[in-house]
C-alpha cells in the first residue's frame, strides 16, 4: 500500500495560487492561515521557479518527534495529522518543520498563538462528528474518495497528490519527455546559456 | 451533628474527586513520551484506497 | 478540576462527545456542565467567517452528505471557460469539486476560478439598491430606484435626446444578457452603449477581420498541445489565462516546440520560456517586421500559401525591407542575432502557434500591431492548421460573446454593422416595423453614426459642446458590470463624473464608481446577481459556447441582468415591443427563448445552430470530447466539437451530407483539411472578387494580382474546386443549385429580398437554406477569399511603426510620428497634437500596465473576496533596480508616480529586474485610494473590498488607436520620487 505524498512539478508551477486558495476554500481556512504557499525563486529573473509548499507528511516527521505533548499521528496511508485539543499551541513543531507547515491564528485569547493549524492532506482530523472535525481540521476528501483538493485543482497538473507511486510515475513521463534538451547533465557545456 | 458534618465532608470529598478519572475529564491524563493518546478516527477502507490510487492518475 | 481553558472548540468537542454518550443511555456529569457553556465559548471563538460556518450547520445534518447536489456552471473570470462543479446542500453552496470532466480545463483552476464559491458568501457584496443622498448612502427599493431612473432618463431624452444617455455595458453579460442589452439601447434609440472589449481586444477584432474575415481566435487553447513552436507576444498568460498554460507547457514537454515569449518584462511566463526577448513598450510593429525581414530575406516564407491564400504581401515587403537588424535594435532595443535566431526558428517548426493580448493591443496602433503578427502567421503558412493559428486570448468569460452581439457603438449583433440594411434585418429578426425602430431614434443619420466609444465617454461629458457630432453631451451614464478603473486617465474621468446628470451602477459590488467622485445626489447603486445565480450561454475565447446551471438563488435584493433590463423596458415603454418573442414570468425574462431569437438572427458568424438543446446535451456530457480535437466520437453528441464553436452554421437541426443533423461546430477556422460540414473553412470573401474599384493605390490591373478570391485552395469537398464570393441567391442561380432550396426556404428568401431577392445573402436569409445549400456542396458560406496583408480601408494599409504618443525617443518621432488628429466617433481625436509636446525629460521612465493572477478587472470583485485579497495586499510600482537607485528608492518605500498628464498614484515600491531599465510597470487592478487619499469611508456601509490601493489609470494618459479608439495603456511616461 503506497503512501499518499505530494509532489510539485517546478516546471510546471506558475504561481498561479490556485492551491492555495483552493485549500482557503475547501476548508474555510481564515485570513492569516496559509496551510499552503507558493515559493518562489529568483523571481523577475531568468531561472525563476515557483514551488508549492505545504506539509510534506514525513514518513519520518520532525513535528511529531519533537512535539511535547504527543500530539501528531500518521495514518495508515502516511498522513501526518494532530489532535488540537492535544496540541498547547508551543510552536516547537514550526521549528522543527524543514518546511514550515505548522501555522498559528493569531486571534486568539490574548494573542497568543493559539492551536497549530496545517495541511490535514484534505483528511480531516480526529474527530468523528463531521460538523465539528470541519470547524476545527477543514473537509476528509479522502473518506469521499477525493484527493486533496489543491493538486486537483492546479492550474497546470503542477502540483500532483495521491498514491506515491503513481504521483512518480506521472512525474517520470513528464522528465522522459522534457529529457531532450532541459537540465541533461552536459547540456550547458554542449549549448552555452541553457541550463544543465 | 458530627455525623452531619462528616458525610458533609465525605459528600464533598466524592464531588472534588469526581473528575478524577480519565474518562470524565476527557483528555489524556498519564504523559507517555512518543505515545499519541489522542482520538484516532476510522482507517480508509481497502476500497476508499483503491479510489484514492486511481483517482491519483487525474493528474497526467 | 476545570483547569483545562474553556476554548470553544474544545467545548463544542466535548458536547458531540457527550452527544456520543447521550445516545447509549448515559449522561456524563461533567459533559452537562460544559454543555450550558457552550453557547458562549462555540461562536466566540470563530473568525469572521462566522456568518458561514453557522450556514454550513443547518446545511450539514449529522449524517452529512445527504442532500447535496452538483450543479455545473462556467468561471466567470477569464475566457478559458473553466467547468465550477459546485456542491450545494439546501440552496447553500457548500463546496467546490475540480470539473476533471471538462475538455476545456481538465479540472483546473488558477486562484480566481478556485475560490468562486465566495461569490455566494458575498461578504461584501450589495445587498439592495442605494442611492445617494446630500452625499450619503441610503437604501432604496426597486421600485423607487426604478421608477426614479427612469423618469430621470426620460427627461433626459426630452432635453437632450436619446444619445445623451451612455450604457456601458459588460463583457461579464451573458450571451442572452448582452444580446438583450444590445436591444436596449437600440429600442432606447442610441448607439451610444459599449463594453470592456472597447479597452481589450477591440483593435484585434477590428484588424484580424479586416484581414482575413472574422476577428475571433482562430484555432482553441486545446490546439496549442499540436504546437511546434508557441511564439508569445504581449501575453502574460501565466497570470492572465493560467490553465491555458497547461496546454503551453504540455506542447513544450511533448512537441519540444520552443516557447518564445516576447515581453517589455520578464513575467512569470516568460520564466518558462525557451527564448525570452525583451523589447521597448509599444514598438511590436519593428519588432515583427524584424523578424519577417529575415524570413524574407532567406526565402523562409511559404510562398505557395501565400500565392494561393494571401493578397498584397508585395506592399509588406517593401516594408518589411526596410527593416535591417540595426534599425530594429535601434528602435526596438532587440540584438540583431536575436530576432534571426528567433526567425530560424519559426521557420523550422511548424505548425508554430502565435499568441498575443493586452501587450500588443492597448496602443495608438493597436490595430496595426495585430495585423503584423496575422502577416507573419500568413507568410509562414501557419493559419488554418491545426497547432498554427492566431490564437488570440480574449479577457474577461464572456468578452467573446458581449463582442459577437454587438455590444458596442459601431455595429448591431453579429456584426452587422449600423446600415439602413443591417437595422433591416434586425428589424425583421425582432417582428418589429423598420420604421419603428426608426421613430425611436433622434434621426437616422444618428442611427447610423457609430456612437461613442467607452473609452471616450468622459470626452462625451466634457468636451465642448460644438465638436460632438450629438444634439448634446452625455448626460447620464450607466455603469453596468464595468468598473471605471480600468479606463486611463483617471482625474479627467472623476471630473466627468462630477459633472454628470445621472449615474447608475448596476454591478453586485459597488466598485469604484460609487467612491471616485464628490457626487452628493442622482447616483444609484443597483445590485445585480453574478452568473452563478441564473442560467445562460457563455462563449470562451475559442469560440466555443457553453451553458450555465444556476447554483444559487440571487444574493439578498439582487437581481439577474436580464430581469433589471425587463424592467427598465417597461418603464422605460418598450417592454412589448423589445419582448415580442421573449417570454417574462414574474418580471424575468425566459432565457432559453433569448436565445432562440438570437438563433434566429446570428447568421454572419454562426451562432445560428447553437440551441439551448444542443449545449445543454453538451455540458452534460462533457466527458465524450476528446481533449485534442475537442471532438466527440460516439456518445449523444456524436460529431460535434465541444461547444459547437461558432460559426455553427445553419439552424439547429439542418441537414448536412453526412446524414447528421446540425453542424458540429467549427474548431480551427480557415481550416481547409476538412469539409465545411465538419468543421472545415477558408478565409471570407469579405471584400468582393476584385480589388479593382476599391482602392486605386492597390490595384495593379492585373486580373491575378487584383484577385482577391482564393486560388487553387479550398476545403475538402468544395465542387467548385476554387475561389467564389459569399454565398447569395443569386450566386446559387449561377451555379444552378438554387433548386436545392425548399419551398418554404425560397419563401421566406423571397419574403426577406422583395425584389431583389437575388441579393440576399447568408447573413439575411431567415430560413438558413442559403448556408445548408452552401454546404451541401462543400461551400463556405461566407465565400472563399484571400487574406489581405494591406488593409486598404485602414489609415496604415501595411502596418507602419508609429511612435507611442509619449515616447522617450524624441530623436524617433520625426522619422516615424504618429498620425494626424482627427475626429472619429463623434469625437475630436488627437495624435500629433499630444505627440509634439516633448515631456521626456520631465517624465523620463516609460509607464506600463497589466495583470495580476489573484485580481481580475477593476478589482473591486476579486480584492471582497478575502482568500484572494490575502494574497495581494498593496498596490505597487515595478522598478528597476538601476533607476531605484538613481532615484534613491529602496525596495517597500512608498513612491509617487506622477503620469504625463499630471495624474499622480502613491504607492509602494518593488525594486526588481523583472523590468527593464527605464521602464516601470503597475498592475491596474487596484482602486479605492485616488492621488493619495483613501476613499473607504465613501463605500457604502460593508460594501468596501478588503484591499484598496490606488488605481494605476489615474495616472495614465490620453492616447487612442486610430481605428478603434482603444486606450494606449501599455506605454506613457511618467516620473517617480520617493513620498
Amino acid at each position: 500500500m503506497a503512501r499518499m505524498k505530494f509532489l510539485c512539478d517546478a516546471e510546471r508551477c506558475i504561481e498561479c495560487n490556485a492551491c492555495v486558495t483552493a485549500c482557503k476554500n475547501e476548508h474555510e481556512v481564515p485570513w492569516g492561515i496559509n496551510r499552503r504557499r507558493v515559493v518562489t525563486i529568483n523571481d523577475g529573473k531568468p531561472g525563476e521557479r515557483s514551488i508549492s509548499v505545504a506539509c510534506m507528511h514525513c514518513s519520518d516527521a520532525p513535528c511529531a518527534a519533537v512535539c511535547p505533548v504527543d500530539c501528531f499521528y500518521q495514518t495508515e496511508e502516511g498522513v501526518v495529522l494532530h489532535n488540537k485539543d492535544l496540541c498547547i499551541g508551543c510552536g516547537y513543531c514550526f521549528y522543527a518543520c524543514p518546511f514550515g507547515a505548522p501555522q498559528y491564528p493569531q486571534a486568539s485569547n490574548f494573542g497568543s498563538r493559539g492551536k497549530m493549524d496545517k495541511c490535514t492532506f484534505c483528511a480531516g482530523g480526529p474527530e468523528t462528528n463531521q460538523d465539528v472535525m470541519f470547524r476545527k481540521y477543514g473537509r476528509n476528501r479522502l473518506a469521499e474518495g477525493k484527493l486533496p483538493l489543491c493538486a486537483e485543482m492546479c492550474s497546470t497538473k503542477a502540483l500532483l497528490a495521491g498514491d506515491g507511486d503513481v504521483v512518480s510515475n506521472i512525474y517520470r513521463e513528464r522528465v522522459v519527455a522534457r529529457g531532450f534538451g532541459s537540465g541533461a547533465w552536459g547540456w550547458g557545456k554542449a549549448y552555452p546559456g541553457t541550463p544543465g | 451533628m458530627q455525623r452531619w458534618k462528616t458525610i458533609a465532608l465525605v459528600m464533598g470529598a466524592v464531588l472534588a474527586l469526581a473528575g478524577c478519572r480519565e474518562e470524565e475529564q476527557g483528555r489524556p491524563l498519564a504523559f507517555e513520551p512518543g505515545v499519541y493518546k489522542g482520538e484516532k478516527p476510522a482507517a480508509l477502507t481497502k476500497e476508499q484506497v483503491r479510489t484514492l490510487q486511481e483517482r491519483s492518475r487525474l493528474g497526467r | 478540576m476545570l483547569r483545562k481553558k474553556a476554548n470553544g472548540a474544545a467545548g463544542r468537542a466535548r458536547l458531540s462527545s457527550a452527544l456520543h454518550v447521550e445516545t447509549h443511555g448515559t449522561v456524563d456529569r461533567r459533559a452537562f456542565l460544559r454543555r450550558s457553556g457552550l453557547a458562549i465559548g462555540g461562536l466566540a471563538a470563530a473568525s469572521s467567517l462566522v456568518t458561514t460556518r453557522v450556514q454550513r450547520a443547518e446545511a450539514q445534518s449529522a449524517a452529512a452528505n445527504s442532500n447535496v447536489e452538483i450543479r455545473k456552471s462556467v468561471c466567470t473570470h477569464c475566457s478559458v471557460g473553466c467547468t465550477i462543479l459546485a456542491e450545494v446542500q439546501n440552496g447553500v453552496w457548500i463546496g467546490q469539486e475540480p470539473g476533471f470532466d471538462s475538455p476545456l480545463n481538465l479540472g483546473a483552476h488558477c486562484a480566481k476560478g478556485a475560490s468562486a464559491r465566495e461569490h455566494a458568501h458575498g461578504d461584501r457584496r450589495l445587498k439592495y439598491p442605494m442611492k445617494l443622498v446630500a452625499g450619503k448612502w441610503e437604501r432604496i427599493n426597486w421600485d423607487q430606484a426604478i421608477n426614479e431612473i427612469g423618469d430621470k432618463m426620460l427627461q433626459i431624452r426630452q432635453t437632450s435626446g436619446p444619445d445623451s444617455v451612455y450604457f456601458l455595458g459588460s463583457a461579464k453579460f451573458s450571451n442572452e444578457q448582452s444580446y438583450l442589452f444590445r436591444k436596449l439601447y437600440a429600442f432606447w434609440g442610441s448607439n451610444n452603449g459599449d463594453h470592456q472589449a472597447r479597452i481589450c481586444h477591440s483593435t484585434t477584432v477590428a484588424g484580424v477581420a479586416q484581414t482575413w474575415g472574422y476577428g475571433a481566435m482562430t484555432n482553441s487553447y486545446n490546439d496549442i498541445q499540436s504546437s511546434k513552436a508557441i511564439f508569445m507576444i504581449g501575453s502574460n498568460a501565466a497570470e492572465a489565462h493560467p490553465v491555458s498554460v497547461q496546454f503551453l507547457l504540455r506542447a513544450k514537454e511533448q512537441n519540444n516546440a520552443p516557447l518564445i515569449v516576447c515581453d517589455p518584462r520578464f513575467t512569470r511566463t516568460a520564466a518558462h520560456a525557451s527564448e525570452y526577448v525583451r523589447f521597448r513598450p509599444g514598438t511590436d510593429i519593428a519588432l515583427i517586421w524584424g523578424i519577417l525581414h529575415h524570413i524574407f530575406e532567406n526565402g523562409w516564407e511559404d510562398k505557395d500559401y501565400i500565392n494561393k491564400r494571401v493578397w498584397g504581401m508585395e506592399w509588406v515587403r517593401e516594408e518589411v525591407k526596410k527593416w535591417t537588424p540595426e534599425e530594429v535594435e535601434s528602435v526596438t532595443g532587440v540584438p540583431g542575432s536575436q530576432l534571426r535566431r528567433v526567425a530560424r526558428t519559426l521557420a523550422s517548426n511548424k505548425p508554430a502557434t502565435l499568441i498575443w493580448c493586452m501587450g500588443s493591443t492597448q496602443h495608438s496602433v493597436g490595430n496595426a500591431n495585430v495585423r503584423a503578427y496575422c502577416i507573419l502567421q500568413l507568410a509562414l503558412g501557419n493559419i488554418g492548421v491545426s497547432g498554427g493559428g492566431a490564437n488570440i486570448f480574449r479577457g474577461h468569460d464572456n468578452v467573446q460573446g458581449a463582442t459577437d452581439f454587438g455590444v458596442e457603438p459601431g455595429t448591431l449583433p453579429g456584426y452587422y454593422g449600423l446600415s439602413e440594411g443591417a437595422w433591416k434585418h434586425w428589424s425583421r429578426v425582432w417582428d418589429v416595423p423598420y420604421d419603428y425602430m426608426l421613430a425611436r431614434f433622434k434621426d437616422q443619420k444618428l442611427m447610423q453614426a457609430a456612437g461613442i466609444p467607452l473609452s471616450r465617454w468622459c470626452d462625451g461629458v466634457l468636451e465642448d459642446k460644438a465638436n460632438v457630432d450629438q444634439p448634446d453631451l452625455l448626460k447620464a451614464v450607466f455603469f453596468w458590470g464595468h468598473a471605471p478603473n480600468s479606463q486611463t486617465r483617471g482625474p479627467d474621468m472623476k471630473k466627468a463624473f462630477d459633472k454628470l446628470d445621472l449615474l447608475v451602477v448596476v454591478d453586485p459590488y459597488p466598485t469604484a464608481s460609487a467612491v471616485m467622485h464628490d457626487r452628493t445626489d442622482n447616483t444609484y447603486l443597483l445590485p445585480a446577481a453574478t452568473q452563478y445565480e441564473t442560467v445562460g450561454s457563455v462563449t470562451a475565447s475559442n469560440r466555443s459556447l457553453q451553458w450555465r446551471d444556476k447554483v444559487f438563488e440571487p444574493f439578498f435584493e439582487a437581481k439577474t441582468d436580464h430581469e433589471i433590463m425587463y424592467l427598465f423596458a417597461k418603464k422605460l415603454g418598450f417592454d412589448k415591443e423589445m419582448f415580442k418573442h421573449i417570454k417574462v414570468e414574474k418580471n424575468e425574462p425566459l432565457v432559453e427563448d433569448i436565445t432562440l431569437e438570437f438563433n434566429r438572427g446570428m447568421w454572419t458568424i454562426g451562432y445560428t445552430g447553437q440551441s439551448p438543446d444542443r449545449l445543454k446535451l453538451h455540458m452534460a456530457n462533457q466527458h465524450t470530447f476528446d481533449r485534442l480535437t475537442l471532438k466527440a466520437n460516439g456518445g449523444p453528441c456524436d460529431g460535434d466539437y465541444y461547444g459547437l464553436p461558432w460559426p455553427c452554421w445553419g439552424t439547429a437541426d439542418m441537414a448536412l451530407p453526412s446524414g447528421k443533423k446540425g453542424h458540429p461546430g467549427t474548431p480551427n477556422l480557415y481550416d481547409p483539411s476538412k469539409h465545411v460540414q465538419d468543421g472545415g473553412l477558408n478565409f471570407r470573401a469579405l471584400w468582393g472578387a476584385t480589388v479593382k474599384g476599391q482602392s486605386e493605390k492597390h490595384t495593379r490591373n492585373d486580373d491575378n494580382l487584383d484577385n482577391m478570391l482564393a486560388v487553387d485552395s479550398y476545403p475538402v469537398g468544395n465542387e467548385i474546386k476554387g475561389g467564389h464570393p459569399a454565398v447569395s441567391l443569386g450566386l446559387l442561380k449561377k451555379l444552378g443549385w438554387d433548386g436545392d432550396l425548399t419551398p418554404e426556404e425560397l419563401a421566406t428568401i423571397q419574403r426577406v429580398g422583395g425584389d431583389k431577392a437575388d441579393a440576399v445573402t447568408f447573413t439575411t436569409d431567415l430560413s438558413g437554406g442559403l448556408q445548408r445549400v452552401a454546404i451541401k456542396h462543400g461551400l463556405a458560406p461566407f465565400g472563399n477569399g484571400k487574406a489581405r496583408a494591406a488593409v486598404w480601408n485602414f489609415p496604415d494599409p501595411v502596418p507602419l511603426h508609429r511612435e507611442p504618443l509619449y515616447t522617450p525617443r524624441r530623436d524617433l518621432v520625426a522619422k516615424y510620428p504618429t498620425h494626424t488628429d482627427r475626429k472619429l466617433n463623434r469625437l475630436p481625436l488627437l495624435f500629433e497634437s499630444i505627440q509634439k509636446r516633448d515631456v521626456s525629460k520631465e517624465y523620463p521612465i516609460i509607464l506600463t500596465s497589466g495583470r495580476l493572477v489573484e485580481y481580475e478587472g477593476g478589482g473591486d470583485e476579486s480584492r471582497s473576496n478575502p482568500w484572494l485579497a490575502e494574497l495581494q495586499q498593496n498596490m505597487f510600482v515595478e522598478i528597476h533596480p538601476t533607476d531605484a537607485n538613481n532615484l534613491g528608492i529602496k525596495d517597500g518605500q512608498m513612491v509617487w508616480v506622477e503620469g504625463a498628464e499630471k495624474g499622480k498614484v502613491r504607492v509602494m515600491a518593488m525594486v526588481t529586474e523583472r523590468v527593464g531599465k527605464g521602464v516601470a510597470f503597475m498592475p491596474f487592478h487596484f482602486a479605492g485610494h485616488f492621488q493619495g487619499k483613501d476613499l473607504r469611508s465613501k463605500y457604502p456601509q460593508g460594501a468596501d473590498p478588503y484591499v484598496l490601493g490606488e488605481a494605476a489609470n489615474t495616472a495614465t494618459t490620453y492616447g487612442y488607436d486610430v481605428v478603434t479608439q482603444m486606450q494606449e495603456t501599455k506605454t506613457t511616461l511618467c516620473k517617480i520620487w520617493r513620498a
